[in-house]
């Protein structure tokens, strides 16, 4: 049983981690909360639709295409939306993210039509894995080695690089990393590039593991952004066992209590560590409260 | 004693921002806070006003310990402040910023608000008459219904005294009041603080205009460091080797 | 000269908005039309209370809808087994909502900015899944059915028509109280604290105890407006108070004017109309209300009668401001 719940809880945990490392990234670099960010994993996932369908890219490519295009969407938006408003009241960033999300998930439909589909079985396919008398379907086991390498080469590049250095300095002071000759408006948008690519990336993963329609964005974005919240905002070691703890949690009360509840129980943990612990587990109780 | 700071110290992580300062102000005098930037001045209102919490010592006001008591509740017992970096209600009024003043002294709450007694319209009506003669003493009268944010930066700071004024307090703590002011505006301002004595309110006042702060101080204070290293008339304190040292480097300069 | 101004100001503006809500009886019997100002009027003074607590003090809350829901499912289901008169009801409805408010507030205030917003959309992703799964009181997502209409004596409103002229004097009422509370020293206390806490604490104000008041009004507006809706059809889904209808009023809010009472009729007005009218290419309607929104928060974030109000100085029905330039200019004479 326990297996089970692993086996079925760790894909979509990679998923929502998706999300949530797009969530804290942005936020620790800009201070905004990128509410269109499940939307980014929609058209990441449509992406994927429409160059395996209609130009046939094979997997590889496929993600690289789906990544970039992405994440260039993403920095479109952070230069032209939310650059001008920077400095505005909070309530108004976030209200803007609301209203790109809005435009995104009824923008696509128009596009791409709202009939749920899936990816071609050749995308990410391959034989399924035996683990004794369980068969692991490829789409999982390819989610979780995708996942660790995006990983991987996400801390490689910001521990070991100068761009990541750049990036984590510009997170945690702007005027300083500034004054320190680091181009902050690049960083920005350097920032909102990979929270992008993250959301193209996942938006592959999640086309093979959910159904993609419209409407997708939504619900991943939620979950994406409750594991973020519990792994503590602006954390990215955080997001990533938050997305990976909250696929478990679905996964094991759907199985042991009731999968009607499922997202009741999802919203009550998180409102619960926001009563009790609203910094996550990663995260430092000055910066949460005032 | 109206005012009484005793061993009061605050670190933040490590950095002393005060140490086991002492300090005194009876009612009635005019005292002025003086030291080289970073000297803890502003931490001290911040101390005084509740803004801060020392990690050692007391405040006691009228001889009641006030130590670590949230701001609201210590602007009720009668303590108002001005900020060095302005903190004006912007996109209110300048009646509006005058009338927040004074909200100790009304007491109009929801059903108030609703049901408009005659009780409520009355301590309105006074309040607005309150306030517009406080305009009219820092000489902003004309700007009553101007956004306070709009104000150019020497009038936003008398609107900040009027708002302290409209407090009624016994104590005034001025932080900084005519940072950026000419020498006229400087003069007319220190005018007013003698007025404003005259009234009855004490005033503890930080500052860096030496003029204001010789011309119109009963008492002065030196800090630098965090430290207390001198207290005085201005007459003593002008004399003071140690104050010299600490605005002007060891070498004289004349 | 100073008796003449405020007279004149406090009754021409209410003559003739009852005068403007007189009319469309005397006009158009169409329900279509009748049901469309009742929705105006439902989403007014759930703004008017998103108003009070994000326009004049200044604080966030994404997922307002719950309270809008809250209101309605307790006044549908109080009427259900229990056959309560409207007046009952709709108090009933606001209450139940706002001590909602009252607990969010409690748990949450102390949050920054960014948290609190947070927290909102949790709590009230946590409030719609309650309903949806409570299956047994509120008909989870196959209705609520049956939700008798409200009566005034033997005189059942089970029209849009009749409904109005319950709707619109209640519409009405809530929009002069707000006016009244936002008018006072109250309001003078939520706008200080939406400009510099720090600042509104050294004054008096203790701004958890003012925040928490402006939650619980709020929430207290969302819940009269959701009792209202709910006896308005006999049904409840859902579906009506999801994330979608929260960034609806968050539109409202924007587009009308924050900080101003009138700028929620407004907006409510505009989005409303503008709904029915583009229902046509209901595709594309959302992604032009989309554009909208952040044209406005790029261009116009003030609204559009906060920019009005920003150039003019004398509309009635409006902030403390526009109070204060009044008197001081009466002053000056």
């Amino acid at each position: 049983m326990i297996v089970d719940i692993i086996l079925s809880g760790l894909p979509i945990g990679c998923i929502y981690a998706f999300v949530a490392l797009g969530f804290s990234l942005i936020f620790s670099s800009v201070r905004l909360l990128h509410l269109a960010q499940g939307e980014l994993i929609m058209v990441g996932a449509y992406a994927g639709l429409l160059f395996s369908t209609v130009y046939q890219f094979p997997t590889a490519p496929l993600l690289l295409a789906a990544c970039l295009s992405v994440a260039i969407l993403a920095v479109i938006i952070e230069r032209v939306i939310y650059r001008p408003i920077m400095y505005s009241h909070a309530s108004n960033r976030i209200i803007c993210t609301l209203a790109v999300g809005i435009i995104l998930r009824n923008l696509i439909p128009v596009l791409g039509g709202t009939r749920p589909q899936n990816l071609p079985p050749a995308i990410l396919g391959g034989e399924p894995l035996m683990l004794g008398a369980r068969a692991i379907v490829p789409a999982y086991y390819w989610t979780i080695i995708i996942s660790c390498l995006v990983m991987v080469a996400l801390t490689a590049l910001l521990l070991k690089t100068k761009v990541g250095l750049a990036i984590r300095a510009t997170a945690y002071n702007r005027k300083i990393s500034d004054l320190m000759g680091i181009n902050t408006g690049s960083m920005l948008s350097l920032s909102f590039f990979i929270g992008g690519a993250l959301a193209g990336i996942g938006g592959i993963l999640a086309g093979k593991i959910l159904f993609i329609n419209p409407g997708m964005g939504f619900g991943v974005g939620i979950k994406g952004f409750i594991a973020a919240v519990l792994g503590g905002w602006g954390s990215l070691p955080g997001a990533v066992v938050g997305g990976l703890g909250l696929g478990l949690i679905e996964n094991w009360v759907a199985g042991f209590i009731s999968s009607g509840y499922k997202d009741a129980i999802t919203f009550l943990v998180l409102v619960f560590f926001l009563i009790f612990r609203p910094q996550g587990i990663f995260g430092h109780k000055d910066q949460v409260r005032s | 004693m109206l005012l009484k700071l005793q061993g009061v110290s605050v670190s933040f992580d490590g950095l002393k921002a005060l140490e086991n300062v002492d300090i005194t102000l009876p009612e009635g005098m005019i005292k002025s806070l003086i030291g080289p930037n970073g000297a803890g001045k502003t931490t001290l209102f911040n101390v005084i006003s509740g803004l801060a919490k020392p990690t050692e010592g007391r405040v006691l006001f009228q001889d009641v310990d006030i130590t670590g008591k949230p701001p609201f509740q210590v602007s009720q017992r009668g303590i108002a402040r001005t900020f060095q970096n302005i903190r004006l209600f912007a996109h209110m009024s300048v009646m509006a910023n005058v009338m927040v003043g004074g909200h100790n002294h009304t007491k109009a709450g929801v059903s108030g608000a609703i049901f408009r007694t005659s009780g409520m319209r009355r301590e309105e009506k006074e309040l607005r008459e309150k306030a517009l003669s406080l305009l009219e003493f820092v000489g902003l009268a004309e700007c009553a219904a101007e956004e306070a944010g709009s104000l150019p930066y020497g009038r936003q700071r008398l609107l900040e005294l009027a708002r302290g004024l409209a407090a009624s307090p016994r104590l005034l703590l001025l932080d900084e009041p005519t940072a950026g002011m000419n020498l006229t505006e400087s003069a007319m301002l220190t005018r007013m603080i003698g007025k404003i004595r005259d009234l009855g309110i004490t005033i503890f006042l930080v500052e860096h205009h030496m003029k204001v702060v010789m011309g119109i101080s009963d008492q002065v204070t030196i800090l630098d460091h965090g430290v207390k290293i001198g207290e005085g008339t201005p007459e003593e304190i002008k004399k003071d080797e140690k104050v010299i040292r600490a605005y002007l480097g060891e070498k004289r300069r004349y | 000269m100073t008796k003449n101004l405020s007279w004149r100001n406090n009754l021409i503006v209410p003559f003739l908005w009852v005068f403007l809500l007189a009319l469309p009886p005397l006009f158009h019997s169409s329900s279509y039309i009748f049901h469309t100002l009742n929705m105006i009027a439902y989403f007014t003074i759930a703004v008017a209370g998103l108003n009070i607590l994000m326009g004049y003090t200044g604080q966030i809350s994404i997922g307002h809808a719950v309270f809008y829901a809250v209101g309605a499912y307790v006044s549908a289901i109080l009427a259900r087994k229990f056959a309560l008169p409207f007046w009952l009801l709709i108090p009933l409805g606001g209450v139940a909502a706002a001590l909602m408010g009252f607990c969010m507030g409690a748990a949450c205030l102390r949050l920054k900015e960014i948290y609190l917003a947070m927290a909102t959309i949790g709590l009230a992703g946590a409030g719609e899944g309650v309903i949806i799964n409570w299956d047994t009181m509120t008909g989870g997502s196959m209705g609520l059915l049956g939700i008798p209409y409200f009566s005034v004596g033997s005189f059942v409103l089970d029209t849009p028509q009749k409904q109005y002229f319950l709707v619109m004097p209640l519409m009405l009422l809530m929009l002069f109280l707000a006016r009244q509370l936002v008018t006072s020293r109250v309001g003078r206390a939520f706008m200080a604290i939406r400009e510099d806490p720090v600042a509104a604490a050294c004054y008096g104000i203790d701004t958890t105890a003012f925040k928490l008041l402006a939650f619980t009004v709020s929430a207290f507006y969302g819940g009269v407006a959701g009792s209202l809706f709910a006896h308005s059809t006999g049904i409840l889904f859902p579906d009506h108070f999801g994330m979608e209808v929260s960034i609806l009023l968050l539109m409202m809010l924007v587009i009308g004017g924050r900080g101003s009472i009138m700028g929620s009729i407004v907006g409510a007005a505009l989005l409303t109309a503008g709904f029915e009218l583009l229902r046509s290419v209901k595709d594309y309607q959302m992604i032009v209300y989309g554009m909208v929104l952040v044209a406005f928060i790029l261009f116009m974030p003030q609204g559009i009668v906060g920019t009005l109000l920003a150039h003019r100085k004398h509309l009635p029905f409006c902030s403390v401001k526009d109070e204060c330039a009044l008197k001081g200019e009466e002053a000056k004479r």
